[in-house]
């Protein structure tokens, strides 16, 4: 805080707890105590007059606080919740999408295998489409990534 | 800093000179003591300072709260896409699982049939 302008000295007497108090400010707000008194002097000749005021003022910023205080908590154990789940699901899909590319390499084995035996034994292989397109896409998505 | 009694403390603060001129005219309007008027200004100066901390804490906590908020949307609509993308793999896997058995177990009778075909070749 600057206080560049000209300044005068005023002596004050309080009683400790009032000094006390007033101590425990500079920590807070990251102000010396000669800040610290120098403002609680200016603001409080500032608002003297409108102390009723300044108190419901106070007692409404305390219950909105509260209230805040609240919502924070709801709203971290709803962080909390929706992070685990995402870490779960995350897991669970990779666990799912390596044991597919597993089996749709051993698929491939199997339908290699399947022709080569029908080649040997001359069976005319009688394919279906639809089957060996989703074979297929099987393949490309767990083995290529293409999808 | 003296103590003139056990309870007291006096000490000495450097204000600017019109808060200093504001000080002395509250007490001459308002016809106090000295000590007891300062007391007071200083009591209701505590107040705004309180006041103007609990408003940077509701500030601070309504930005919390605002990026938590934020955050959980995030998680929300990826949760959802993870939740598709589990249950499309799923039925995938179930598709080539299903696919495999059918395929080893054709394979099974294939194979007997390839060697019951060499046997009769070798003969």
């Amino acid at each position: 805080m600057a206080m560049s302008y000209k300044q005068r000295k005023l002596s004050v007497a309080l009683p400790l707890g009032l000094y006390e108090e007033i101590k425990k400010a500079p920590v807070k707000m990251d102000w010396t105590e000669e800040e610290v008194f120098g403002w609680v002097i200016s603001f409080g000749v500032d608002v003297i007059d409108r102390v009723d005021e300044i108190e419901k003022e106070l007692s409404e910023l305390t219950i909105r606080k509260n209230k805040l205080v609240s919502e924070l908590e709801d709203v971290t154990l709803d962080y909390r919740r929706l992070s685990s789940r995402n870490a779960a699901l995350g897991y669970e899909c990779f666990e799912t999408f390596s044991r597919n590319k597993t089996l749709a390499i051993k698929l491939t084995g199997a339908k290699a295998i399947n022709r080569s035996f029908k080649n040997i034994l001359k069976i005319t292989d009688d394919r279906n489409e639809q089957e060996d397109r989703t074979d297929s896409d099987m393949v490309e998505k767990y083995i290529l990534n293409k999808v | 800093m003296k103590r003139k009694y056990p309870d007291q403390i006096t000490f000495i603060v450097n204000i600017p000179a019109g808060v200093y001129g504001r000080v002395l005219n509250f007490i001459k309007t308002h016809e106090l003591e000295e000590t007891g008027a300062i007391q007071k200004i200083i009591s209701a100066g505590l107040l705004k300072l309180e006041i103007d901390m609990i408003k940077e804490e509701n500030a601070s906590l309504s930005g919390k709260i605002g990026n938590l908020w934020r955050e959980i949307k995030r998680f929300i609509e990826e949760n959802s896409r993870l939740e598709k993308l589990c249950i499309e793999s799923q039925r995938d896997s179930d598709y080539i699982y299903k696919r495999l058995e059918i395929l080893n177990s054709e394979n099974k009778e294939l194979k007997v049939l390839v060697r019951q075909q060499s046997s009769a070749d070798q003969k």
